[in-house]
């Protein structure tokens, strides 16, 4: 096992971290070490959530919380969101088919990529597509602006799945191939022939467009139908 | 005199990124070779650049965990987390927490995670 420190340097805007066991030097962004004794080994990526604390804690009451021993409330990088500057050290790649700091949900498989942007998500939040040979869903909460993707192949069918109006704050989507209920944020079925089966998350990344196709150049762009 | 002016300006223009980094406190450029891909692609040659020492900022490495319950008592409703779930075990990084410390070192599930922003 590995525990990794902040090395202080930066490749193309992104983390380089360290391990404290042989010193090798880690891109954040590949997940893989990029100089050092263990270069080219890679951690698993594992799906996270990036969300309210409010809606977290509605779908996981059990939670634990990393402690703030009374410290920070804010974010410190809140101004760097919002204004024009592309990283520290500028891009490296630019691509205009968005702006910079457009935020996309980045998705990564078997050598294929492509970013899904927010804006759309917006007013069409669930998208049933594929990436890299993958069946993929990709699913926006649009008032918290969680992004979830999941594998939306189950027991080898891949299903199709669209909103169900009226989950309110508890999202809900019926899959048209067996009219099966599911929760939208935790992928689980709670009704219908499929009661009981979850779908799969698939490793996602939330970043900006100009870090997205700074990492990969060749990335495609989802297009949303009747644009 | 005009190519010596030519000359001039371009020298500056082309020093100009690397004077905008020095203004931005770049202590370090140097290369590296990203590792080929899992295709085989050859990875890219791209500059790395050092801003700060090694461990300038403090990763977590003992993290210590509080109850949902008592995490509401100083936890805004709308204030961004990282929830992750493993194995039945879950935990949430307040994001305030995680842009000044970087990286997380934790166990979830019984596994071995580094959480990263």
């Amino acid at each position: 096992m590995h525990t990794f420190g902040v090395s202080g340097k930066l490749i193309m805007n992104v983390l380089v971290m360290y391990d404290h066991q042989t010193r090798s030097l880690w891109s954040q962004f590949l997940g893989q070490a990029v100089k050092g004794p263990m270069r080219g080994v890679k951690l698993d990526l594992i799906p996270v959530t990036q969300t309210s604390w409010a809606l977290w804690m509605d779908t996981h009451p059990d939670t634990l919380v990393l402690d703030k021993k009374g410290g920070y409330r804010g974010d410190s990088y809140r101004f760097y969101y919002r204004d024009a500057e592309k990283g520290v050290l500028g891009e490296s790649n630019e691509d205009d088919r968005l702006a910079p700091k457009d935020l996309v949900v980045g998705v990564s498989l078997d050598g294929d990529t492509k970013a899904y942007p927010l804006a759309p998500l917006r007013s069409e939040p669930v998208v049933n597509d594929s990436v890299g040979g993958h069946d993929v869903l990709v699913f926006l909460e649009t008032n918290t602006e969680t992004a979830l993707v999941y594998d939306r192949g189950v027991n080898g069918v891949a299903l199709t799945f669209r909103l169900l109006p009226g989950g309110g704050a508890r999202p809900l989507l019926m899959d048209e191939n067996t009219g099966s209920t599911w929760m939208a944020l935790t992928g689980l079925a709670i009704d219908g022939p499929l009661k009981g089966a979850a779908l799969e998350r698939v490793a996602s990344h939330l970043s900006f467009w100009f870090a997205w196709n700074d990492w990969n150049p060749a990335t495609a762009l989802y297009q949303p139908s009747g644009a | 005199m005009m190519f010596a002016l030519a000359a001039v300006a371009a020298v500056a223009v082309l020093l100009l990124p690397f004077l905008i980094r020095l203004g931005k406190g770049v202590m370090d450029v140097e290369e590296a070779v990203l590792p080929d891909d899992a295709q085989g692609i050859p990875g890219r040659t791209v500059e790395m650049v050092t801003l700060i020492p090694f461990d300038g900022i403090q990763a977590i490495l003992e993290p210590e965990f509080v109850t949902a319950g008592e995490a509401r008592v100083w936890m805004d409703p709308s204030e961004q987390v990282l929830g992750l779930s493993i194995g039945g075990e879950r935990h949430a990084y307040p994001i305030s927490m995680l842009s000044r410390h970087e990286i997380v070192n934790d166990f979830v599930g019984g596994t071995p995670v580094a959480v990263t922003w």
